[in-house]
């Protein structure tokens, strides 16, 4: 799977960032290819590393067997690696065949820590699906408008 | 008898060359296991992703084995039938999505994510905006009447 500029800027996340951020951004990121039925991350487990979809369909799901479903290019899976207590909250399960970008934190704390405004633009866009997601935890609002 | 005709007497020179060989030989054998070392380091460094890579192929294997003993029609219709059915089995007009899919496993329905993810897309299977989904029984008929 080849990543390139053009790929990148399409991606809501990196949507603001310039060109030069964007050379900054691609070596921690990994694309990673995932078949149906494959797991990619599990509820309880510490979380090491978050996911940015390229294609591809997913289903996130709780244990107490609330689901919802991602379908879009841009949306994300494992935000618990960003923002504490750096667990799983959910796990997630890709429904077809697809692609995903793989972020391993400590590469994605490091990039931050190089270059604040790189930073802030990533956690801002990061922070809203984590407010989402959150809203969705607690039972207030429909996951599913994601899809 | 002294000297190099005592050392010849006792194959002294045999003894010294054969020392001078397995000396040598350890110094080649170590200098090869420390040139490759960083291999060994970097596969050490990233093994969450050559386990991944690695489960992936053994994924990929299963799913070969799988194939032939397919259930399900790929006529999508078919599939609606059957889901449709599973739904109904789970008593529960709103239910649990990984439930579903874990009993479709379990009745040995092939591609159960993907299928289940085709009859989101065709909106059969609906969330209903709490994490948990119910199967549109209009949306169904309609189907049903075209055929």
């Amino acid at each position: 799977m080849h990543i390139d500029f053009q790929n990148i800027q399409e991606i809501d996340i990196f949507k603001d960032l310039t060109p030069e951020e964007i050379e900054e951004v691609l070596p921690v990121l990994h694309p990673v290819r995932v078949f149906e039925g494959e797991r990619l991350i599990r509820e309880g487990e510490t979380a090491q590393k978050f996911f940015i979809i390229v294609s591809g369909n997913y289903m996130v799901y709780f244990k107490d067997g609330r689901a919802f479903t991602l379908h879009n290019k841009g949306d994300m899976l494992g935000w618990s690696s960003v923002a504490g207590p750096f667990t799983y909250h959910e796990s997630a399960v890709a429904l077809t065949d697809g692609e995903v970008l793989s972020m391993p934190v400590e590469e994605f704390l490091l990039l931050m820590k190089g270059h604040s405004d790189l930073g802030s633009k990533i956690t801002k866009k990061v922070t809203e699906t984590v407010r989402q997601r959150i809203a969705f935890i607690k039972g207030t609002q429909n996951g599913n408008d994601e899809s | 008898m002294k000297g190099f005709e005592a050392i010849a007497f006792f194959n002294g020179w045999r003894i010294a060359g054969a020392g001078v060989f397995i000396v040598f030989t350890a110094l080649v054998t170590l200098s090869f296991v420390i040139s490759q070392l960083h291999k060994l380091l970097t596969v050490w460094e990233n093994k969450d992703e050559y386990i991944k890579n690695a489960m992936q192929l053994f994924a990929k294997k299963e799913k070969v084995a799988v194939h032939p003993k397919l259930r399900v029609s790929k006529n999508f219709n078919e599939s609606a039938r059957q889901f449709n059915l599973l739904t109904k089995s789970l008593r529960d007009p709103f239910f649990s999505l990984p439930r579903l899919i874990l009993l479709a496993k379990k009745v040995d329905i092939s591609h159960p994510h993907a299928t289940v993810n085709k009859l989101i897309q065709a909106k059969l299977i609906v969330p209903d905006d709490k994490g948990f989904y119910y199967w549109d029984h209009t949306a169904y008929k309609n189907i049903l009447e075209k055929e």
